[in-house]
C-alpha cells in the first residue's frame, strides 16, 4: 500500500533538486539549444592592463548559461592575475582564450573570491592549464559539499550544453591571510575578508591603477544574497573596502563604480533585511507576514529583489529565531 | 417555454456549482478535495475577506510559513481546515477554537505548484474557502529528505512564547519538536521513512481550552503554531499526541524549554 503510494519519491538531495529544478525549466522559455554556444566574452579595459568580462544582471537562464557574474584580468609586465573563472568550465575556457586575445604572457593566478557556482564552476578549467587557482580555504570546503548539487541544479536551469564537461574541481592554493603578489611592475593586494558575505571572500585590489574587484561584497543594482551572510560583518568590510584607495570598482554584480556612492545598493539593502527580519522575530511576527506586502521600496527595483527577499526572510528569520535573547540583543545592538 | 427550460437548467447548474464552489484556482481537484475534507454536500463559498498570507512563489518547499487572518464576521467559527490539493498529504490541520481567534498560523510542506485552501466553517455550516495559488521551484516538500540532513533530538519538546499585541491581544507561538516524516521519502538504500507525525494537539490556559487540532505530515518538522488571541492566554499548556502513541506536554514559562 505504501510502496504505491509513493511516485514522487526520490532518493537523494541532489536528485531531490535536479528534479525540481527541471519542473521550473516549465516555467522558463524553452531551453536554448546551446550547442556550440558560446559566452562571447570581450574583455572590456577599464584602466591600462585591466580588464573585466561583464556578467548579465538577469537570473540563471538559458540564454545566459549562467554567465551573470563579473570577472576580469590584471597584466603585468611579466604574468597574468585572473579574477573568478566564471560558471562553467566552458566559461573558464573561453575566459583564458579571451585573455589570450590580449596578451600572451602566463597567465599565473586565478583567484576565486568565494563559492558560488556563478563564480567558481569554472576553476576546473584554470586547473587543467596549470594555473595556480586561489580561494579561503572554508569557501573550498563549502564548493566541495556543496557544488555536486549545485551543478544538476543550474544543469537543470541554464541546460547541460553549457554545463557540459564541468566538474566540481578544488583550487590549489588556500588563502586565510592578505597576500602580494607582483605580476611585473605591478603590485597586486589580495585580501581575506572572512565571515561577512561568505566564510571568506576574496577582494582583488591593483595598486598601480587603482581597480578593485570586489566580489560578492558588493552588488550594485541587484539584490544581494545572503545564504552565508553574517550581516554585521559584511557591513564591517564594507567600510574598509570603501576607505581602500581604490579609483574604479568591480562588484560581484552590476555595473562598474568610480564612487562609493553605489555602496548604498548593498549596504541599505542588507541593513534593512537584518532590521526587518529581526523585528518579526522579535514581535512574533510570521515570516509570511514579512513576506505578504513585497519587496518595500526603495528596494523593488533591484534586479533579483523578490526571489532574494523571499530567500533572505526565510534564511535569516530561522538564523536569528535560534538565537537566544543575549544575541539577539547585540544584533539588535 | 423553451427558454423557461432553459433558465430551469441554468439555474440547476448554477445550484450545483454553488454547492462546491466555482474554484477561483481552477483546479480539477478542488471537488474530491472538497468533497473528502469539507463533507460530501457541504455548502463552500469562496470568500475573499479571509487573508490567506504566504509567498507565490516557493524555493524552500519543505517549510512554507503561512498565516491565515480571520475576518471579524468569521471569529466565531466553528473550524479552520487548511489542506493543499496537489500534495500527496492533501490535509494539513483541522483547528477547532474554544475562543475566538483573528488568525492562525504554521509552517506546511508542499509537494509541488498547487493552490492552497483555508477552509472556515461558519455557525450556520457554510464553508467560507481561501485560496491561494503558489507555484513551487523546488518541488519534493513531502517526497524528499530534508535538505539540512538534521535529526530532531528532543522528539515531542514543545516551546511555548507569547508575544503582545496591540489592545491587550496576544500572539501564541508553539514550536513542536518533531520529524513529521510524510512516509514519502525513499532513502538511498531503497528503504522508505516510516510515516511518524503528530496527529493531536490541544491548547490550553487557566480559563479553559483555547484550540484543539488534529494534524498530518504535512505540517513542515518541527511545526510551528500560531494563534492569535484577543486576550493574552494565562499559563498556556500545549499537549498532544503523535502517530506512534507518544504523548507530550508544555508549559508556558517553564524552565529549560
Amino acid at each position: 500500500m505504501k510502496d504505491s503510494r509513493t511516485p514522487l519519491s526520490c532518493s537523494r538531495r541532489a536528485a531531490g533538486l535536479a528534479r525540481a529544478a527541471a519542473c521550473l525549466i516549465l516555467f522558463t522559455t524553452a531551453a536554448w539549444d546551446a550547442v556550440g554556444a558560446s559566452y562571447g566574452l570581450r574583455p572590456q579595459p577599464v584602466a591600462p592592463g585591466v580588464y573585466v568580462f561583464p556578467g548579465s544582471q538577469d537570473a540563471l537562464t538559458p540564454d545566459n548559461g549562467a554567465n551573470i557574474a563579473n570577472t576580469g584580468f590584471i597584466v603585468g609586465s611579466r604574468e597574468v592575475l585572473a579574477i573568478e573563472a566564471g560558471p562553467t568550465r566552458r566559461y573558464g575556457r573561453e575566459m583564458l582564450a579571451a585573455i589570450r586575445s590580449v596578451t600572451d604572457l602566463p597567465i599565473r593566478y586565478a583567484v576565486i573570491t568565494h563559492r558560488h557556482p556563478d563564480h567558481s564552476f569554472g576553476l576546473g578549467a584554470f586547473r587543467e592549464a596549470g594555473i595556480d587557482v586561489l580561494m579561503h580555504p572554508a569557501e573550498a570546503e563549502g564548493l566541495a559539499n556543496e557544488g555536486p548539487a549545485l551543478l544538476e541544479l543550474m544543469t537543470a536551469l541554464v541546460g547541460d550544453a553549457w554545463t557540459q564537461g564541468t566538474t566540481i574541481e578544488a583550487p590549489s592554493e588556500m588563502l586565510t591571510e592578505d597576500r602580494h603578489v607582483d605580476l611585473g611592475d605591478r603590485p597586486v593586494d589580495i585580501l581575506v575578508l572572512e565571515g561577512g558575505h561568505s566564510s571568506g571572500d576574496l577582494v582583488v585590489h591593483d595598486r598601480i591603477s587603482g581597480v578593485a574587484f570586489f566580489g560578492d561584497l558588493l552588488f550594485v543594482g541587484r539584490a544581494a544574497t545572503v545564504p552565508h551572510a553574517d550581516i554585521g560583518a559584511w557591513l564591517m568590510h564594507l567600510d574598509r573596502l570603501e576607505s581602500l584607495p581604490w579609483t574604479k570598482g568591480v562588484p560581484g554584480h552590476g555595473p562598474i563604480l568610480e564612487d562609493p556612492a553605489g555602496f548604498a545598493d548593498t549596504r541599505d539593502w542588507i541593513r534593512f533585511l537584518r532590521s526587518r527580519i529581526l523585528e518579526a522575530v522579535l514581535t512574533g511576527e510570521s515570516p509570511a507576514e514579512v513576506l505578504d506586502p513585497g519587496v518595500p521600496e526603495p528596494f523593488a527595483g533591484m534586479v533579483e529583489a523578490g526571489p532574494t527577499f523571499g530567500r533572505a526572510v526565510l534564511q535569516l528569520y530561522r538564523r536569528y529565531e535560534a538565537m537566544d535573547p543575549a544575541e539577539l540583543d547585540a544584533l539588535a545592538q | 417555454m423553451r427558454s423557461t427550460m432553459l433558465i430551469a437548467v441554468a439555474a440547476l447548474l448554477i445550484t450545483a456549482a454553488n454547492a462546491r464552489g466555482v474554484d477561483p484556482a481552477g483546479s480539477e481537484l478542488w471537488e474530491d478535495l472538497s468533497g473528502a475534507y469539507l463533507g460530501e454536500d457541504a455548502n463552500v463559498t469562496f470568500n475573499d475577506s479571509i487573508r490567506l498570507m504566504m509567498a507565490d512563489r516557493v524555493e524552500s518547499a519543505h517549510e512554507v510559513p503561512i498565516m491565515v487572518k480571520v475576518p471579524h464576521d468569521l471569529r466565531d467559527m466553528q473550524e479552520l481546515v487548511l489542506l493543499v490539493d496537489r500534495n500527496p498529504i492533501q490535509q494539513v490541520a483541522r483547528i477547532t477554537p474554544h475562543r475566538r481567534i483573528e488568525s492562525v498560523g504554521m509552517n506546511i510542506r508542499l509537494e509541488e505548484s498547487t493552490p492552497v485552501r483555508a477552509a472556515i466553517l461558519d455557525p450556520s455550516g457554510i464553508w467560507h474557502v481561501a485560496t491561494k495559488s503558489v507555484l513551487v521551484m523546488s518541488a519534493g516538500g513531502c517526497s524528499s529528505p530534508p535538505p539540512d540532513g538534521a535529526v530532531v533530538a528532543a522528539v515531542g519538546d514543545v516551546n511555548i512564547k507569547q508575544f503582545e499585541r496591540h489592545g491587550g491581544a496576544s500572539r501564541l507561538k508553539v514550536r513542536i519538536h518533531h520529524p513529521m516524516d510524510t512516509g514519502f521519502v525513499v532513502l538511498e538504500d531503497g528503504d522508505v521513512v516510516p510515516p511518524y507525525y503528530v496527529e493531536k494537539v490541544r491548547i490550553e490556559d487557566e480559563r479553559g481550552m483555547i484550540a484543539d487540532m488534529l494534524t498530518w505530515a504535512a505540517m513542515s518538522r518541527d511545526p510551528v503554531i500560531t494563534i492569535d488571541l484577543p486576550t493574552e492566554g494565562q499559563s498556556v499548556r500545549v499537549s498532544g499526541s503523535d502517530s506512534e502513541g507518544l504523548s507530550f506536554e508544555g508549559l508556558e514559562n517553564a524552565p529549560l524549554m
